[in-house]
């Protein structure tokens, strides 16, 4: 296991801790998931890159919960398949439900893969995930550019200067997910 | 007790025993009290619901009215903590053991969460009491225990967040201290059980709710004091033709309001007494136009309240920038909402700090008993970083004096800022090494404007623009750059400083039933405006002013009443309409009206906004305000269109705010950067079950719309905090034009942020009616394709119910929803006996 620091130093829960991965293992991960989700929120919309960063892994199959506001911008680019607007905390609030019924009425998701939201505001997803959503279980993983320790598998922290790295890696993540 | 002791009070022909009708019935005073009310509330009433009184509420006795919402928002806790160590036992590992249990009992899942949610709330209360006692006893012995409490003319009901749980209105300093004490006991009650309770998550959640409503009451007090002992602007005094324009658009604030060529007194905190003792001084001496008064944060707010002359800086949590920046001779500092290290910074612009009030600095000697000349001297002569004052009549006395006396020294320098040249080669050191990143609350990319500095400043000064100051990135800084003060300088050498300067109105105070009257024409009865939103707290947030404007702004456009209290009363003042050449509070009409921009003041003020909307209650209901939680609470859930916007919310009094306002009823809406929060407080509009009403007069549960879905929700961006006010504004009792307000509201939110309407509007069609007319062709075609309804025409000829039967719209309107104008309520207790309530 690789050891990274939080990206945000102080931000160290425990005992449990997060395992930091390179995309290939964690687009590997996601393959072997039966019902994933992708969570995607408002940093996305930096870049046409990591939205399309989303659509193609929205291609594999995996559909699109868009917080924030960032389900407009999948509007304007006219992907709307299986992309749909929810509130972060309300969509926590419902995934870690067993009976929920998912965003296509076929029930809750088994993997959530985190995407293009705030540090601080995934972080508190991902810890209430990690203690509450646990029976049946809902596993997490971040591919964000941060090591987020309350994932249970996460890309370590990329600095903001390598932000080809880090597409790369997105692109990477992208290939080796199996549709 | 044996029927014969158990005291009773006849009202009319109705005769009600005390002790049935009084939740907690303890002592001669609460018999009073009760008798008091119960005479108020009338024999027509008391014919038709058994009361059930609050007076001097604890906790447990508002169970009835806290039970309803948690039971449909079901707490959702973040930043989940699983270890303990607040017993003797401790640490105690909660998730780590076989029964998923501390020793204590408490599960990780709910009630140890709900615990450390408590002791949120609790924090946030004591900040309140520890102002309102400290302003209450000064007060006390300057005015006595019978100097009145009037709240004016212009206001029926006066310090209601006081009567909602006690039981009276406070008509004299002597009735605040007993309201005070009260608050303080409670407030012992509910620290024992954050620290040694082993209640279930419902009941902890119950305390944390009881601390949010007594910390209104905290605040009203300390209002109340401010506006009857010490002439702050209070609009309850003035008459309603007045409030258009009440106070005027002429209180400067920003940045570069200050003239630092003058001697400038800077007060930073939430205590104004030394403020108001330097005004004195600086008015005895007609010096009015050679110092310069400031403020930063919750005092920043008040002292407008009572002197013209005053300029408000920014908000408590970006202090730090002030003092950088150079502005003050003087920093006069009392309990901050944040902390931070005012010596050191002050220290590095050459200025002096007073520590006034109980707060003491580390480092600073207590010189209150000395004479004000003698201290004024030993600073000057001896060097003295400052001094602790604990009297604000010589605090204010000296900050005034001190400020003239080294503005005249020579020994400031004239700039603190750094030359481009300097700000450029020391922004060369930065390496890249994104430590600053990582730490930053608000993860500003620091090192790519450092990068940039050396041809262009502007993105330094943008980072300047989003930063709250906090410093956390200079302490993160290996090479040791003085990162704040390269964005200060960049940002000051692009002249965004000395451009930082506008107007606004000072606080008002209350708002008047009167206004409710108007408001009501608007919201409730008709409906040409979606609602009323408050937007409150602290400037702690990334993205800064501009946020906040444009929100504030966007709902103004579309007829919303815009109130705003705390330091983001500030924030939104910054726009100024270069077409109109107007400031924005000049834009707006001041009444609390539709289409109206209001600032009720500073943090206190903030027990303004429940306080005006139990107005809109009473104005509707007629109910009394006193100790009669259940019923008001009730009534204005279900009926008034109202939500509050909490953008920058990391502080625990902004927790216990919003705890208090969901209590009464009041949906609020949370920025992203409260990330403090432990709790929220969600519904599941799916989940049919939890959406229901008594018809008043029949007892009937029937199933409603979805509404409010959230009481307390967080937010990512701007464009969802709107889009979720708007959402939040539907009532199951709306009549009809207002349930056309709120629904084009939502629908125009969701479809320019989001592109496309929400997933459930339609649960709030109950006639093409309430369909706007400019979309409404679109919409009735929606609800034919999408949702499976009958249209014909521009007619609904069926819909849909929820369980999937297609139905005409007479049978739909029976078994989904109010019928519009009918009692209704959530409480078994409310349930008409006589079955003759109906409203109008």
């Amino acid at each position: 296991m690789v050891m990274e620091i939080p990206f945000d130093v102080a931000n160290i829960p425990g005992p449990e801790t997060g395992e930091v991965a390179p995309p290939e293992v964690i687009g590997s991960y996601i393959s072997g998931a039966k019902r994933p989700l992708l969570v995607v929120g408002s940093e996305l919309l930096r870049d046409d890159f990591f939205l399309d960063i989303a659509i193609e892994i929205g291609k594999k199959g995996i559909p699109i919960a868009a917080t924030g506001h960032s389900v407009k911008r999948f509007v304007e680019k006219g992907y709307r398949e299986e992309v749909y607007y929810y509130n972060l905390h309300e969509l926590t609030n419902c995934l870690r439900d067993p009976n929920w019924k998912g965003l296509d009425g076929a029930g809750n998701y088994d993997f959530v893969i985190f995407y293009g939201i705030i540090y601080y505001y995934a972080s508190q997803m991902l810890s209430c995930l990690k203690n509450f959503a646990t029976d049946p279980l809902v596993r997490t993983v971040s591919i964000d550019r941060y090591y987020h320790p309350n994932a249970r598998m996460s890309f370590t922290n990329v600095m903001t200067w390598m932000e080809g790295e880090y597409k790369d890696m997105l692109n990477k993540l992208v290939e080796s997910i199996k549709g | 007790m044996p029927e014969e002791n158990r005291r009773s009070v006849k009202v009319g022909a109705v005769e009600i025993l005390l002790d049935d009708a009084v939740c907690n019935l303890r002592g001669e005073e609460i018999e009073e009290i009760a008798e008091d009310i119960l005479q108020e509330i009338g024999e027509r009433r008391l014919k038709q619901w058994k009361p059930k009184l609050n007076i001097y509420a604890h906790a447990a006795d508002i169970a009835e009215w806290d039970n309803v919402l948690l039971e449909r928002y079901y707490p959702l806790y973040m930043n989940i903590k699983t270890e303990c160590d607040d017993c003797t036992q401790g640490p105690c590992s909660i998730s780590q053991n076989k029964e998923g249990k501390g020793l204590c009992g408490l599960d990780l899942g709910d009630s140890y969460q709900a615990k450390i949610s408590l002791q949120e709330a609790c924090k946030g209360l004591a900040t309140q009491l520890t102002v309102a006692r400290g302003l209450f006893d000064f007060a006390l012995s300057r005015f006595g225990a019978d100097k009145t409490i009037d709240m004016g003319h212009s206001i029926t009901y006066p310090t209601m967040n006081t009567s909602m749980l006690t039981g009276f209105y406070t008509k004299n300093l002597g009735d605040t201290g007993r309201a005070l004490s009260y608050a303080e006991s409670q407030l012992s009650e509910l620290l024992l059980a954050a620290y040694f309770g082993n209640e279930s998550e419902a009941e902890m959640e119950e305390k944390a709710l009881h601390a949010g409503s007594l910390t209104f009451l905290a605040m009203e007090l300390t209002e109340s004091i401010k506006m009857c002992c010490f002439e702050f602007l209070n609009a309850g005094k003035h008459p309603a033709t007045e409030y258009p324009e009440f106070p005027p658009v002429d209180i400067q604030v920003g940045m570069g309001a200050a003239d630092t060529s003058k001697p400038v007194v800077v007060f930073i905190g939430n205590n104004f007494l030394s403020a108001w003792f330097a005004v004195e001084q600086v008015k005895r001496e007609n010096r009015e136009e050679e110092i310069e008064i400031c403020g930063v944060g919750a005092v920043g707010h008040d002292i407008p309240r009572f002197y013209k002359g005053a300029k408000i800086i920014t908000s408590g949590v970006k202090a730090r920038k002030v003092i950088r920046a150079g502005i003050p001779d003087v920093i006069v500092v009392s309990d901050l909402c944040s902390w931070f290290d005012v010596l050191a910074e002050a220290k590095r612009v050459d200025a002096k700090v007073i520590a006034s009030g109980y707060a003491p600095i580390k480092g600073l000697e207590d010189r209150t008993d000395d004479s004000v000349e003698d201290v004024l001297a030993a600073i000057i002569e001896e060097d003295l970083p400052g001094v602790r004052i604990t009297k604000p009549e010589k605090a204010g006395e000296l900050a005034v004096k001190l400020a003239d006396k080294l503005n005249k020294s020579g020994n400031r320098k004239e700039s603190y800022l750094m030359p481009e040249t300097e700000l450029k080669n020391a922004a060369l050191q930065c390496k890249s090494c994104d430590s600053c990143f990582e730490t930053c609350p608000s993860k500003l990319v620091i090192s790519k404007a450092m990068a940039a500095a050396k041809t262009n400043l502007e993105p330094l000064a943008d980072v300047y623009e989003d930063c709250v100051f906090c410093g956390k990135c200079e302490r993160a800084c290996p090479e040791g750059i003085r990162i704040l003060d390269l964005t200060i300088s960049a940002a000051a050498i692009l002249g965004r400083i000395k451009g930082d300067k506008y107007l606004m109105r000072a606080g008002r105070g209350p708002m008047s039933e009167l206004e409710w009257r108007d408001l009501t024409f608007g919201v409730i009865l008709g409906g040409n405006g979606p609602g009323m939103v408050n937007i409150i707290g602290c400037g702690n947030y990334p993205g800064s002013e501009r946020e906040v404007v444009d929100m504030t702004r966007y709902f103004l456009d579309r007829n919303y009443l815009v109130c705003v209290s705390g330091c983001v009363a500030a924030d939104v003042a910054k726009y100024f309409d270069e077409e109109e050449q107007k400031f924005l509070f000049e834009q707006y009409i001041a009444a609390g009206v539709l289409k109206g921009l209001v600032n009720f003041g500073g943090c206190t003020a903030m027990s303004h906004v429940p306080s005006a909307i139990y107005r809109g209650a009473l104005v509707g209901s007629a109910y009394t305000p006193k100790a009669n939680w259940t019923q008001i609470a009730d009534y204005l859930y279900a009926r008034l269109p109202v939500v509050v916007l909490i953008w920058g919310a990391a502080t625990e009094t902004l927790y216990s705010v919003a705890s208090g306002l969901v209590r009464s009823g009041i949906p609020v809406v949370v920025g992203p950067s409260g990330f403090k929060f432990k709790r929220y407080l969600l519904g599941d509009k799916d989940d049919r079950s939890k959406w229901w009403m008594y018809d008043g007069v029949t007892g009937e549960k029937k199933e409603v719309e979805p509404c409010p879905v959230h009481m307390l929700v967080p937010v990512d961006t701007k464009e969802e905090a709107i889009a979720m006010c708007a959402k939040l504004l539907h009532r199951p009792l709306a009549l009809r034009d207002p349930r056309l307000a709120s629904l084009e509201a939502e629908n125009e939110a969701y479809k320019e942020f989001f592109g496309d309407y929400s997933d459930d509007w339609h649960l709030y069609v109950r006639s093409e009616q309430e369909l706007h007319v400019m979309r409404r062709m679109e919409l009735l075609k929606k609800l034919e394709e999408e949702h499976g309804w009958e249209i014909e025409g521009t007619r609904i000829k069926k819909a849909r119910h929820r369980s999937g039967e297609l139905m005409e719209m007479h049978e739909y309107n029976e078994k989904y929803g109010i019928q519009l104008g009918r009692y209704s309520t959530l409480v078994p207790r409310l349930i008409s006996r006589s079955g003759d309530e109906s409203e109008s």
